[in-house]
């Protein structure tokens, strides 16, 4: 290849903040749940190990037998949630971990997988919305 | 955010009969009784709006010969009430609503609109129990205390002690109850206007009045107003003592115009007496906006998003507020 000396058509497709990944086998991913991949690219709840990479929250309820996918936002939505160390309004755009891939189980405190978010409204001492990475973001380390 | 989840409608075969298990109730809409008690048809036209009024005017009083006539004034009060934007989105995959073999998932995701019906009794009781299950924040009443207060502006709300917020007996008895059914219409009876004289008619208070109870109280109100031998015959060796218990309903002998209401969404044992032909309600809803449904189905002309990621959706959108007047015409029982 080399630089272009003329139009290209560049097939394309608008950035919809939706992505279809494969669900890595024997593996349930629930709608709802924050989902990320894993060294393989497949599909996962997500997890606490530092090489999982946090790419949304799932559409749809879907078991992985290899090939079988399903959808996930990956626009970095805000949800609101309780988010353990977020009591105080100071933790304002803390940093929001989640070891499991349950959204409640949210908190401040730094874990080894990365961060999926940042705490965006204090709302209560026990509630909060964070807004999530995009997939995007996560993965630029935003 | 997250889609519906359809995956168990997609079978093929699937019978029907049960696919209205919960389109079939139809419950979202507001208690019919709920206009006795607010006022339903303020309509706004701003986000805000401020409301005021005089307080009541002085009395006649005697005019001695040869002085100067008696002179007294009254002053006004201002309060306002904000409108809030209610709203909800439902969305699916478009090959989901397709594919439902029950072909009511559209029909379900229009329940979600019709809850807007229940946006007022909602408002309702938040201002009654001071709660912020649906309202941002519960406002005061005009005079500067809560709905339900003992004092206001530093003296008995209505000149009268314990104001609107009765200590109550508790609801294990039905004589509890009805004791404290009785404060109540007297402490109605009892309210001053500010300028030494009743607040309400004797006539106002005995057009009778709307009990709002918790659904858990249901057996201790009915039994109370409306069973009509009361207490219990006690036998004790061999002979039918009668001591303590009352043989007929005194709320029905004094044909006395009460209409209960036990709501689920109340708990504890406290409980509400409104009048039913009080001159301003306690409480009202500021309405703005009614419910406006939008959609971004695959066919419409404006759904881009729906053509770039295949999810269509609906939502609603209504704007209303909800305030408290002067509450003359509630009391609360405190238990």
């Amino acid at each position: 290849m080399a630089a272009l000396s003329a139009a290209r058509n560049t097939v394309s497709r608008p950035r919809a903040g939706r992505n279809s990944f494969i669900v890595r086998n024997s593996t349930t991913v629930y709608a709802g749940g924050l989902v990320g991949t894993d060294l393989d690219g497949y599909l996962i709840p997500y997890n606490n190990v530092a090489t999982t990479r946090p790419c949304g929250i799932a559409l749809e309820t879907v078991v992985g037998n290899a090939s079988r996918e399903c959808r996930v936002n990956t626009e970095g939505v805000t949800i609101t949630t309780t988010v353990t160390g977020g009591s105080t309004i100071a933790t304002l755009n803390s940093l929001v971990y989640c070891q499991t891939d349950n959204p409640a189980d949210c908190t401040t405190t730094a874990a080894t997988s990365q961060a999926i978010g940042v705490i965006t409204r204090y709302i209560t001492g026990t509630t909060n919305e964070v807004t999530l990475f995009s997939m995007i973001e996560a993965e630029a380390k935003i | 955010m997250t889609n519906v989840i359809a995956s168990n409608v997609l079978a093929n075969g699937l019978r029907t009969e049960f696919a209205d298990t919960y389109l079939a109730i139809q419950n979202r809409q507001a208690d019919s009784r709920l206009s006795m008690v607010m006022d339903l048809g303020i309509g706004a036209t701003n986000r805000q709006h401020e409301f005021a009024y005089f307080e009541a005017a002085p009395h006649m009083a005697y005019w001695q010969r040869g002085t100067a006539i008696p002179q007294d004034n009254f002053g006004s009060v201002q309060f306002s009430v904000p409108v809030y934007t209610w709203g909800r989105r439902v969305a699916w995959h478009k090959e989901d609503r397709k594919d439902d073999q029950t072909q009511s998932l559209f029909d379900m995701a229009r329940m979600a609109g019709q809850s807007a019906a229940l946006l007022p009794e909602r408002f309702f009781f938040d201002l009654l129990a001071g709660s912020t299950n649906t309202l941002p924040a519960i406002p005061l009443a005009p005079d500067g205390a809560a709905l339900f207060a003992a004092t206001a502006g530093g003296a008995d709300r209505f000149g009268v002690s314990n104001g609107n917020l009765l200590g109550g007996s508790g609801v294990a008895s039905v004589s509890q109850i009805l004791t404290d059914y009785y404060n109540g219409l007297e402490q109605f009876k009892l309210f001053q206007d500010g300028k030494g004289q009743p607040l309400l008619s004797d006539e106002t208070v005995d057009a009778g009045v709307v009990c709002i109870y918790p659904a858990a109280q249901l057996e201790a109100f009915e039994e109370a107003f409306l069973q009509k031998r009361q207490g219990t015959a006690v036998s004790t060796g061999g002979t039918t003592d009668y001591v303590g218990a009352a043989v007929t309903n005194i709320v029905q002998d004094a044909s006395r115009n009460v209409t209960l209401w036990a709501s689920s969404r109340l708990t504890g044992s406290d409980w509400f007496m409104f009048l039913k032909n009080p001159p301003k309600k306690a409480t009202f809803m500021l309405d703005r906006e009614g419910v406006q449904e939008f959609s971004s189905l695959e066919g419409d002309n404006n759904s881009d998003r729906t053509r770039d990621t295949g999810e269509e959706y609906v939502q609603w959108e209504r704007r209303a507020g909800a305030g408290i007047a002067l509450p003359y015409g509630a009391i609360q029982i405190n238990n």
